[in-house]
C-alpha cells in the first residue's frame, strides 16, 4: 500500500471514528436528558456516569496497555489530565447554563465548540496541525446547522 | 445573559478538551489515554457533587445507578474513545467538527424513538450540517 493510499485509509477510519462518537454523544444526551429529569442532579449525574465509564474503560482495557504507564512521557500525563478537567469544565458549565437558559439556546452556543477549538489550533498548535480554509467553512456551516436543528427542535 | 455565557465557557472546555487530547496522545495510546482522562474527571466531578449534593451521592437508589450506567457507557467508552481516536487520526479541527454533529443524531433518535416532529427550520439545518460535513470531509 503507497502511503497516500494509507493516509487515506488513516483519514476514512479517523472520520468513522468521529461519526460513532457523534452517534454515541447523541444517543446519550437523550438518555441523559432522561437522568437529569427523573433520576438524579445534573452533577450526580455526571459524576456517576463518569465512574462507570471510567471502571468500563478498566474491564476492557488490554493487560498490555498497562506497560505505557512507565513508557510515556510526563508531559503526555499533564495534557491528559488537563484534557479530563477541561471535559468536566465543559460538562458543568453545560448543565448550569441549561438552569439559567433554554435547552436550544445552550445547544446552540455550546455547539460552537469546534469553531473555538480550531482557533485554539490556530495559536497554539501550528506545528502539530494545519487549519484550512475548507475545515473552517465546513465547520461554521456545521455550527450554524446544529444551531437551526436545536431552534426547530424548540418551536 | 448568563445562560450564553456559561454555553461559552462550556464550548471553551469542551474545545480545550479535544486540543490537550491531541497533545497528549502523540505519545500516549488512545484507550490508556481515554482512561486516564476519565479517571482524572471522575475525581474532579465526584468531588464537586460531593460538596454540592452530598445525600444524593450516598443514598442514590439501584434504579438509578442502572440509568447513570448507560449514560455513563455511551458518553465515556464510546463517545469519549472514539472522540479521542478520531482527534489523534484526524487532527482537532477536523474530528471536532463531525463530533459536533452529536445534538442532530440525538434528533434523529428522538424523532424515532420518541416520535417528535420535525419542523422546516431542523430540516434546513439538518442539510447545512450535511453541507458542512461534505466540505470537511471531501478533503481527504
Amino acid at each position: 500500500m503507497n502511503l497516500r493510499a494509507a493516509r487515506r485509509r488513516r483519514a476514512l477510519l479517523g472520520y468513522a471514528a468521529a461519526l460513532v462518537a457523534a452517534m454515541s454523544y447523541g444517543a446519550g444526551a437523550i438518555v441523559a436528558k432522561k437522568a437529569v429529569t427523573d433520576v438524579a442532579s445534573p452533577m450526580t449525574t455526571t459524576a456517576f456516569s463518569l465512574m462507570f465509564g471510567t471502571l468500563v474503560m478498566l474491564v476492557v482495557l488490554p493487560r498490555m496497555q498497562y506497560r505505557e504507564m512507565t513508557g510515556a512521557p510526563r508531559r503526555s500525563y499533564v495534557y491528559i489530565a488537563l484534557a479530563g478537567i477541561s471535559g468536566v469544565w465543559g460538562v458543568g458549565f453545560f448543565h448550569l447554563a441549561l438552569i439559567d437558559a433554554p435547552v436550544a439556546l445552550v445547544t446552540t452556543v455550546s455547539s460552537s465548540y469546534p469553531l473555538m477549538a480550531i482557533a485554539m489550533v490556530h495559536f497554539f498548535m501550528q506545528r502539530l496541525e494545519r487549519v484550512t480554509l475548507r475545515t473552517l467553512l465546513g465547520s461554521a456551516l456545521v455550527v450554524a446547522g446544529i444551531g437551526l436543528v436545536s431552534v426547530g427542535q424548540a418551536v | 445573559m448568563t445562560g450564553i455565557v456559561f454555553s461559552l465557557l462550556a464550548a471553551s472546555g469542551f474545545a480545550a478538551t479535544a486540543v490537550f487530547a491531541r497533545t497528549a496522545l502523540q505519545r500516549m495510546s488512545t484507550p490508556y489515554g481515554t482512561l486516564l482522562s476519565l479517571f482524572v474527571s471522575t475525581v474532579a466531578a465526584m468531588a464537586i457533587a460531593a460538596v454540592l449534593h452530598p445525600d444524593e451521592l450516598l443514598g442514590i437508589g439501584v434504579v438509578a445507578l442502572g440509568w447513570l450506567f448507560l449514560v455513563g457507557f455511551l458518553n465515556f467508552p464510546l463517545g469519549r474513545m472514539f472522540n479521542y481516536t478520531s482527534v489523534r487520526m484526524v487532527g482537532v479541527s477536523k474530528a471536532s467538527t463531525v463530533v459536533a454533529t452529536s445534538p442532530l443524531f440525538a434528533t434523529v433518535l428522538a424523532v424515532i424513538i420518541l416520535g417528535e416532529r420535525v419542523s422546516s427550520i431542523t430540516l434546513l439545518g439538518t442539510v447545512a450540517v450535511i453541507g458542512g460535513l461534505a466540505l470537511t470531509l471531501n478533503q481527504e
